[in-house]
C-alpha cells in the first residue's frame, strides 16, 4: 500500500493537480548558442533537460556514414545530481541506451534525413533534474533542439506522460506517481491525433489504453502550442538580428 | 579547426614579439570574459553554470549526504559530453579538482564535520556541455560559484532532547548520536565560512620567452608547455602542475624564469576574477 493518497475521492493528486492538468511547462531555444548548432532547454515541473545538437556535419567516423541519408545519433547523459539521492549513471547503462534508441527511432520519422546524405546529426541530451519519467522531457527538448539547429523536419513531436490510477488516467505524472503507477509516454506529431510514440512501463489493461491515449494526445497538443510559441519567439529574435 | 603550419608559425611569431599580440586582442595577463549563474538546479544544495564566449559551457551541482565520518569527505566527478566515461581527460580533471578541494581545511575540517561520528559527504558533480580550450579554468570557476551557493541544513541542538542524560560523562565516538536537522531551508547555513572563498585554477602557457594566461585552444597548440596554478586564500599555492594539452609541434619545457612571470600574471588577475565572481551573487 502506498504512503501517499495518489488520487483522492475529491479528484486531487499528490501535488494538488486535477487528473488533466499539466505541470508547469517552460521551454526555450538557443540557450547554448555558442556551444552547438542548435540548443534548447525544457522544464516540466522540476524536471529539466538540456539538448545540444551538432550537425548536419561531416561524420567523425567514416564507418557510421550513410550515402542515402543523414545519420541521427542520440546520446543521453543523466547528471549524478539529477535525482533526489545522488546516483552516478554511466552512458552504457541499458536504460539510457534503450532511451536513446527509442529517441532515434521516433525522430527518424519526422526528420527529413534524405536531404542531407553523408552527414551525421549528433544530439546530446543532458538530464539535469528528473522528476518522474524523463522520456517526455527528452523528446520535447530534442524536438526544439533539432528545430533550432535548422534540421529540416516534417513537424513537431510533442510528448507527455500518463499514469493510470486504477481506471483514471493522470496527465504528466511526477516521480511519486511514476514510481507507484503503471505509466505511458506518448508522443504526437504536429497537430494530428496520431501517436507516433507510445511506450508503456509495466502492464496496462487493454480497455484502459484508449482513455489514457486520449488524455495524453490532449496534453501533447497543449505542449505543442507552448513549444510552437517559443519557436516563433526565437524566429522573430533571429529575424530582428538580421534586419539590424 | 586544424591550423596549417604557416598559420601556426604566424600565431607563434605574433605571440612571441613585443608587444605580445594575441588573436583575440587580449593582454598577456588578461582572462576571457565568463558568464555565470547560480542556484539553477532544484535538486541540489548548490549549483552553478558558467559559460565562456568560445562556447565552453559547464554546469556544476553539489549534493551532500550524512555518512560515518572518515577522511575522504569530498567526491568530485567530471562528465564531458562526447567523451567516453573511461576517457583520460574527465578522470584526470576530476582527480586534480578533488586534490584541490581536499586541501581546503576550511571546509573538510569545518563545515563538513557534524560530530565525532558523522560527517557530510560532499559530491561535486560537473557536467561539461561543450568546450574548446582546456575546460579546467571554467570548471574551477563553476565549482567556485557552486560551493559559494551551497547551503547545508542547520543542525538542531541535541542537548534539549536528553536532559536526563549524565552530562558529566563525556561521550565516546561510538555514542555520538544521529544528527537531527532543521527542516526549514531558510535556516540553512552556507558551506563556505564567512570571508573564505573556494580555490580558483588558472592555466598559463609558455611560448618561447613569453607567458600568456588563459590560453585559447590555438595558443595552446603553439605553446611549449602549459601549467595550472591554484589560487587559494589570496595567494598562489599548491597544486601547481604541468598540464597535458595534447601533442604540439613545439613541445618543450617551462623555463624557471618564466615560472616567476607566470606567478605574477596569476597574482595580478586572480583577485579581480574572485571579486567579480563574488559580486555576481
Amino acid at each position: 500500500m502506498s504512503r501517499y493518497e495518489i488520487y483522492s475521492p475529491e479528484g486531487l493528486r499528490v501535488d494538488g493537480r486535477r487528473y488533466n492538468e499539466l505541470r508547469y511547462f517552460k521551454c526555450a531555444l538557443g540557450t547554448h548558442a555558442h556551444a552547438a548548432d542548435g540548443s534548447a532547454m525544457v522544464e516540466m515541473g522540476t524536471s529539466q533537460v538540456v539538448c545540444t545538437v551538432k550537425g548536419p556535419q561531416e561524420p567523425q567516423q567514416r564507418s557510421s556514414m550513410d550515402t542515402k541519408k543523414a545519420v541521427l545519433r542520440v546520446n543521453v547523459h543523466v547528471a549524478p545530481f539529477s535525482s533526489i539521492t545522488r546516483t552516478k549513471h554511466t552512458s552504457n547503462e541499458k536504460q539510457l541506451q534503450e532511451l536513446s534508441m527509442n529517441l532515434e527511432e521516433t525522430f527518424a520519422d519526422v526528420v527529413l534525413a534524405h536531404l542531407a546524405p553523408r552527414t551525421e546529426i549528433i544530439v546530446d541530451l543532458h538530464v539535469l533534474a528528473q522528476d518522474g519519467n524523463i522520456m517526455a522531457g527528452c523528446v520535447n527538448a530534442m524536438c526544439l533542439g533539432l528545430i533550432d539547429a535548422g534540421v529540416p523536419m516534417l513537424d513537431f513531436i510533442a510528448s507527455v506522460g500518463v499514469a493510470l490510477a486504477d481506471s483514471v488516467p493522470l496527465l504528466d505524472p511526477n516521480h511519486i506517481e511514476c514510481s507507484e503507477l503503471p505509466n505511458l509516454t506518448v508522443g504526437v506529431t504536429g497537430k494530428s491525433n496520431k501517436a507516433s510514440l507510445v511506450i508503456a512501463e509495466k502492464r496496462i489493461l487493454l480497455d484502459r489504453i484508449k482513455p489514457s491515449l486520449d488524455l495524453a494526445i490532449m496534453g501533447c497538443k497543449t505542449v505543442h502550442d507552448i513549444m510552437d510559441e517559443q519557436v516563433r519567439i526565437r524566429l522573430n529574435s533571429l529575424e530582428d538580428r538580421i534586419k539590424r | 579547426m586544424k591550423l596549417s603550419n604557416t598559420e601556426l608559425e604566424f600565431l607563434r611569431t605574433s605571440l612571441t614579439g613585443t608587444p605580445v599580440i594575441r588573436p583575440d586582442s587580449r593582454h598577456a595577463g588578461q582572462l576571457r570574459p565568463i558568464e555565470s549563474e547560480i542556484d539553477i538546479l532544484p535538486m541540489t544544495y548548490g549549483s552553478a553554470r558558467v559559460r565562456a564566449p568560445d562556447g565552453s559551457d559547464c554546469i556544476v551541482g553539489v549534493k551532500a549526504k550524512v555518512v560515518n565520518r572518515h577522511d575522504d569527505l569530498i567526491d568530485v566527478s567530471v562528465d564531458i559530453a562526447g567523451l567516453k566515461d573511461n576517457d583520460a581527460l574527465p578522470n584526470s580533471l576530476a582527480l586534480v579538482l578533488k586534490q584541490v578541494l581536499d586541501s581546503c581545511p576550511e571546509i573538510t575540517n569545518n563545515a563538513l564535520i557534524i560530530n565525532d561520528k558523522y560527517g557530510f559527504n560532499l559530491s561535486v558533480d560537473c557536467v561539461v556541455l561543450s568546450y574548446s580550450s582546456h575546460p579546467l579554468v571554467i570548471l574551477s570557476a563553476a565549482i567556485f560559484q557552486a560551493l559559494k551557493s551551497t547551503h547545508l541544513p542547520k543542525q538542531l541542538d541535541s542537548l534539549e532532547m536528553d536532559e536526563n542524560m549524565d552530562l558529566t560523562k563525556t561521550k565516546t565516538a561510538d555514542e555520538a548520536e544521529i544528527p537531527q536537522f532543521d527542516d526549514d531551508w531558510s535556516q540553512s547555513v552556507p558551506l563556505c565560512p564567512e570571508g573564505w572563498t573556494p580555490p580558483l585554477l588558472f592555466i598559463v602557457s609558455a611560448i618561447n620567452n613569453t607567458v600568456v594566461i588563459d590560453p585559447t585552444i590555438n595558443e595552446q597548440l603553439v605553446a611549449e608547455a602549459s601549467m595550472f596554478f591554484t589560487w587559494k586564500n589570496s595567494k598562489v599555492s599548491a597544486p601547481i602542475e604541468t598540464l597535458n594539452t595534447g601533442s604540439t609541434p613545439y613541445l618543450g619545457a617551462f623555463a624557471p624564469e618564466l615560472l616567476l612571470e607566470a606567478y605574477s600574471l596569476v597574482e595580478n588577475c586572480a583577485p579581480a576574477l574572485e571579486q567579480s565572481l563574488l559580486s555576481s551573487e
